[in-house]
């Protein structure tokens, strides 16, 4: 059953150098703007497995993990912006401000 | 995109999934319960031997210019221990061409010192044509 969405999540650029530092991914698209204009984005953009992990760090909030999850990343999400995530019959998404849905993940339980 | 990368091997060696490691990811993360999530998703398998790996012209020879992760997906048999050592293999699972775009599938395959999974997952990565 759809529910309503989660506290508001804000990526800010101070949290997109953690999870880089964490993961060791330092594809200039996440830190370098000049870059990111040059591949036709507005500004750098959050990695798109920190976004799943944000949605899967909402929607689980601390209990057992899943068995399978399979996300697709269908926008790019910009520093700054507002995200919430919204469960769904099979899942959930991370979703904009504006409504646009930034991740869809298909979520199964063991 | 190297279009004859399928059967690759990027990476393959022991990682360990140190705590430091954890509490970082779940700093990333940033709520109560970052810990628990960061112990379910600490690496991104294309990056764990180096994202070197993926762009050199000898392994997927992605061009970061040109590309966007467009899915992931993620199985698990457990969660991560904090201090446990894995052994990882990263691997090309897939390239093919569509639509004048390029799409890479990289799947990463986390085992315990028994050989058993802990974590599987696959990183679709699209590279636009050039233009």
């Amino acid at each position: 059953m759809p529910a309503e969405p989660t506290t508001p999540i804000q990526v800010t650029r101070t949290r997109i150098a953690r999870y880089a530092a964490a993961v060791q991914d330092f594809n200039p698209v996440h830190f370098d703007d000049d870059f990111a204009v040059a591949a036709g984005l507005p500004s750098v953009i959050v990695q798109g497995p920190f976004t799943v992990a944000l949605l899967l760090d909402a929607v689980l909030a601390g209990a057992a993990g899943p068995a399978t999850v399979e996300a697709r990343l269908s926008a790019p999400v910009f520093p700054g912006e507002n995200l919430a995530v919204v469960t769904t019959d099979t899942g959930a998404e991370l979703r904009k401000a504006d409504g646009t849905v930034a991740v869809t993940a298909v979520i199964r339980k063991a | 995109m190297r279009i004859d990368a399928k059967g690759a091997i990027l990476f393959e060696g022991e990682q360990v999934v140190s705590a430091e490691h954890v509490r970082n990811m779940a700093a990333a993360i940033g709520t109560a319960t970052g810990t628990a999530t960061a112990a379910l998703v600490p690496f991104f398998g294309p990056t764990v031997g180096g994202e070197s790996t993926v762009t050199d012209p000898a392994g997927l020879g992605l061009d970061l210019s040109r590309a966007l992760l467009a899915g992931l997906s993620y199985q698990w048999a457990r969660a991560f221990i904090p201090d446990e050592t894995v052994h990882v293999r990263v691997i090309v699972d897939d390239v093919r061409v569509k639509g004048g775009n390029t799409f890479g599938v990289v799947a990463a395959e986390f085992t315990d010192g028994g050989g058993s999974l802990v974590h599987r997952q696959t990183a679709t990565f699209i590279e636009r044509g050039a233009a």
